[in-house]
């Protein structure tokens, strides 16, 4: 043993440079290497700019960024406000999503497939346009509110602002607590609850007591999750904040408006959105490590079927809920085919000018659209499957810093995505604004996190002894990759193909910041018309903004029975 | 082709795994590597597919020095204990997966890949997926594929371990049957002693990474060179003895008291921990008062019906409590052997081993 001992720093040494002479003989190596590089120039150089021109940047009056933001009542109200909707929108997302999950995972009541479609449709709705058709319903010229006025001579209150922010937000987030609480009950070892009653608790106080506890932390993730994308949130709050200022529309106004743009100002909140992301997650991280239990044998509880008087409330409040969902689909249809003078909808006088419009005159957005997010899809898939290829399956000293990098725009808003990019790519050596390019590489940033957590996940149930039986076989090991392992990442990748083409369709946020006149996508055009009061038209567009969406998902799933939330 | 490991070191990190190993596997052989989990067996056996990459010492296969080789150069068959089956392709794929990689030309490729299934009772299975076979089936599918390139060696990893009782036995003759036809080179990994036992030429007991004790299944069965590799090959009582300096062959010891004649297959120097050694089948049961009085008094604590033999778990006189001895009766006991009931301990001087501790 001694002589063993005495052996091993010498041993470890040779051991080192043998590794080293191994990796750079792998292929991986180098593709590893690349990848950190795209990384590196096309996500954290722009972050690192946003960052240092809020630290060293001046304003006109010499003052720094954190210095005006921490001086000017106007910003603190706006990082106010926006905790203040984030916590808001998140209690009332929770008190939907969560008794609805628990209800549809352990009851049986009528309607109840109704429900199960709800991640689908908040998949399918583009958030510029739930902002949209909410507002087509209660806004100064909506349908209810001139049917109160006419009919019943009722002013409602104004939409815009907190109520409308509030409640469209509810709606458009309440299904990531939905499905994250869903999850969680479904996993949920019934055992362990038949347990507590056996040992003498009664039912209720057994849930309380068992269930609650090793629940709280996965419903606790998903509301979080939800705190996040309300504040990095920019259509609604756009399209419907009105006098109230927030976060994310200073940034935007800081960025874009002709006057009172501010080079200093768009840093510096970029960067305070940064940080209250950051934070966020550091919560939510913090709370999944330290209360996620293992459930080693999950037997989900069987539902229950409801009768009865319990029954008919389910289903009720069941069809609200999925209704209120489903509303802004049904308005964009009815809206589409709507006569409309200027802003003024003459609701009940139908046409087909509006589509035609679209398609004759400015028919543009939608090739944009298609093209840009084809392009994104590819470069994102592929390099998701790359990406996590690395990191699951060819583990390095660099791999981990892949890992981490890639979970990095998670913390960033479109908004600071599209900040960071235009202030990087605007000039020097890699000038790419006013090029449809910096549209695409928006998309595939805003993507990376999702398509490389969905591809890895894959990644893990494929056994390394596959691999290891085709180059035992003689097959080297780039063309293992393509023959053993890539064959079955492909009903994975065509998932994530599909979520990947149906989200940079519907991308707002980063791409309205680094587009150029010529280069408006449909959501971009939704979003002027909606600005100018063009309801019919934006309506129109939005209709074909849903097919395409809607088509390829229903081609994925019925087609080729993909699961897209595997 | 053989294969000759010299000094090899092989580490994960600052863990050394595998710490100055020497063998040499005969052209032709079935050599086991047999150890409990973490011995370094795995390890090993990865290092010589070129898995794991080495940190000291050199691998020949035949002449070839292949300690730099990457694995898809080095010609091996290799069979894993998840059978890895590529799910996507067909049974005929599979076999031809490593024929394709060679650039076959596609009528010998048809002809050797189903021979190769043939070879292994799976002809008419080669439009069929993997996920349409049984665990027996897979995991000849893959021994069909690991030999239908004709490897320098074959590579086994546990590859008996994912199935049950009855077919490891089925699988584990097909094994044996192949590896004698081909005469190929096979190193094969298990920790499963009756699989060693079966199966091989030549047997490596592992330890930390080392080797315990190599030799022939009966000389590592009969003349286990430790306790370590008794306990680990076969049911063996352990009974810890002092023991004087002594020469290779009998000697007597002291057991509590009495006087036990036992084998030193090495010289011993004086030790107050040395182990007597004896497998419960060599051990023999006496009435207490037979005649002369041979063996060790004691008394009966359990035993067990098992059907052809009966287990017996008997206390020497003087022992600690906790010290049972077992012994194996063939056929049917006394029925007045019921526990309480006094007895002697027969020794055979021969197969009762005394080993250094």
């Amino acid at each position: 043993m001694s002589a063993a001992a005495n052996a091993r720093s010498p041993i470890v040494a040779r051991f080192n440079l043998a590794a080293l002479r191994t990796s750079l003989r792998s292929p991986w190596t180098w593709l590893s290497l690349a990848l950190l590089g795209l990384l590196l120039v096309f996500l954290v150089w722009p972050v690192f700019n946003i960052l240092s021109a809020s630290f060293f940047g001046r304003a006109a009056d010499g003052r720094s960024g954190w210095a005006i933001l921490f001086s000017d009542p106007r910003y603190m109200k706006a990082l106010g406000n926006t905790i203040m909707l984030g916590l808001s929108v998140t209690l009332f997302a929770s008190l939907i999503g969560v008794p609805l999950a628990y209800f549809t995972a352990r009851f049986d009541f009528p309607g109840k497939s109704f429900v199960a479609i709800l991640p689908l449709i908040t998949l399918v709705i583009p958030e510029v346009i739930a902002a949209q058709t909410w507002l087509m319903i209660f806004g100064n010229n909506g349908v209810l509110t001139r049917a109160a006025s006419e009919w019943f001579d009722i002013t409602l209150p104004s939409f815009y602002g907190w109520p409308g922010l509030v409640l469209v937000m509810t709606f458009t987030y309440y299904a990531y607590v939905y499905i994250g609480t869903l999850a969680a009950v479904r996993g949920f070892d019934v055992q362990l609850e038949e347990a507590a009653q056996s040992l003498g608790s009664p039912p209720t106080e057994a849930r309380l007591k068992i269930m609650l506890p090793v629940l709280l932390p996965a419903v606790l993730a998903s509301a979080l999750l939800v705190f996040t994308l309300v504040t990095g949130n920019f259509a609604t709050s756009m399209i419907l904040g009105h006098k109230v200022e927030l976060l994310s529309v200073l940034t935007y106004q800081a960025t874009v408006s002709e006057i009172g743009s501010s080079p200093v100002m768009q840093s510096t909140l970029a960067s305070t959105s940064i940080a209250l992301v950051m934070a966020t997650l550091f919560v939510q991280r913090w709370i999944v490590n330290r209360g996620r239990y293992e459930i080693t044998q999950g037997r989900g509880a069987p539902s229950r079927p409801i009768r009865g008087a319990a029954g008919v409330v389910f289903a009720l409040i069941a069809v609200v809920v999925v209704a209120l969902t489903m509303l802004p689909l049904v308005t964009l249809l009815v809206g589409a085919f709507t006569r409309a003078r200027g802003p003024v909808m003459r609701w009940g006088e139908w046409t087909l000018a509006n589509l035609e419009r679209v398609f004759v005159n400015a028919p543009e957005p939608v090739w944009n659209t298609m093209l840009y997010s084809a392009i994104a899809t590819t470069i994102g898939v592929v390099m998701a499957t790359l990406v996590s290829y690395l990191i699951v399956k060819k583990k390095s000293l660099i791999t981990p810093w892949l890992d981490y990098l890639s979970s990095l725009p998670l913390a960033l808003s479109g908004t600071v995505i599209g900040i960071g990019l235009m202030m990087t790519f605007s000039k020097g050596w890699l000038s790419l604004s006013g090029t449809a390019s910096i549209i695409v590489l928006a998309y595939v940033v805003r993507r990376l996190s999702f398509g490389v957590r969905n591809a890895s996940s894959t990644l893990f149930n494929i056994s390394n002894s596959i691999e290891e039986a085709s180059i035992s076989l003689g097959v080297p090991p780039v063309t293992t990759f393509f023959r053993a392992v890539l064959p079955l990442m492909i009903p994975a990748i065509a998932a994530a193909a599909v979520l990947t083409w149906t989200t940079t369709v519907a991308e707002l946020s980063a791409s309205v910041i680094v587009y150029s006149p010529g280069r408006e996508t449909m959501p971009i055009q939704i979003f002027r018309l909606i600005d100018s009061g063009l309801m019919a038209q934006a309506s129109a567009y939005g209709l074909l903004l849903i097919g395409v969406i809607v088509v390829p998902v229903l081609i994925a799933t019925k087609l080729f029975k993909i699961k897209l939330f595997a | 082709m053989g294969i000759q490991i010299d000094q090899l070191a092989v580490a994960y990190g600052n863990t050394r795994v595998i710490a100055d190993l020497s063998v040499v596997i005969p052209q032709g052989s079935f050599f086991t590597l047999l150890g409990p989990s973490g011995c370094g067996k795995t390890t090993l056996l990865r290092t010589l597919a070129g898995f794991i990459p080495v940190q000291a010492g050199r691998i020949h296969f035949g002449k070839n020095d292949v300690t730099q080789l990457a694995a898809h150069q080095r010609n091996i068959g290799m069979v894993f204990q998840d059978y890895a089956l590529f799910p996507h392709l067909s049974v005929f794929d599979n076999v031809a997966y490593g024929l394709r990689a060679r650039r076959t030309e596609a009528q010998a490729l048809r002809k050797k890949s189903l021979a190769a299934l043939e070879r292994v009772g799976l002809d008419g299975f080669e439009d069929r997926l993997p996920a349409a076979l049984s665990g027996g089936q897979r995991q000849r599918v893959a021994l069909a594929r690991a030999l239908v390139i004709e490897p320098q060696v074959l590579l086994m990893d546990e590859p008996l371990s994912n199935l049950d009782a009855k077919l490891r036995v089925q699988v584990r003759e097909t094994i044996a049957s192949l590896q004698r036809e081909a005469g190929i080179t096979t190193v094969f990994v298990t920790h499963d002693q009756e699989e060693a036992l079966a199966l091989s030429d030549q047997i490596a007991v592992m330890q930390h990474g080392r080797i315990a004790q190599l030799g022939s299944p009966a000389e590592i069965y009969k003349t286990p060179c430790s306790g370590y590799v008794a306990d680990f090959i076969g049911a063996a009582n352990l009974l810890q003895v002092a023991a004087p300096a002594c020469a290779a062959g009998p000697v007597s010891v002291d057991l509590h008291g009495m006087v036990v004649a036992a084998h030193a297959p090495q010289a011993l120097a004086a030790a107050a921990n040395a182990l007597l050694v004896a497998r419960p089948d060599d051990l023999g049961l006496v009435p207490a008062d037979a005649v002369g009085a041979p063996g060790v008094p004691a008394q009966v604590h359990s035993k067990q019906y098992l059907g052809a033999r009966t287990l017996f778990r008997v206390r020497l006189r003087n022992a600690p409590a906790a010290q049972l001895v077992q012994v194996d009766w063939h056929g049917d006991p006394p029925p007045e052997w019921l526990p309480g009931a006094a007895v002697r301990v027969v020794f055979d001087p021969r197969k009762t081993l005394l080993l250094a501790p």
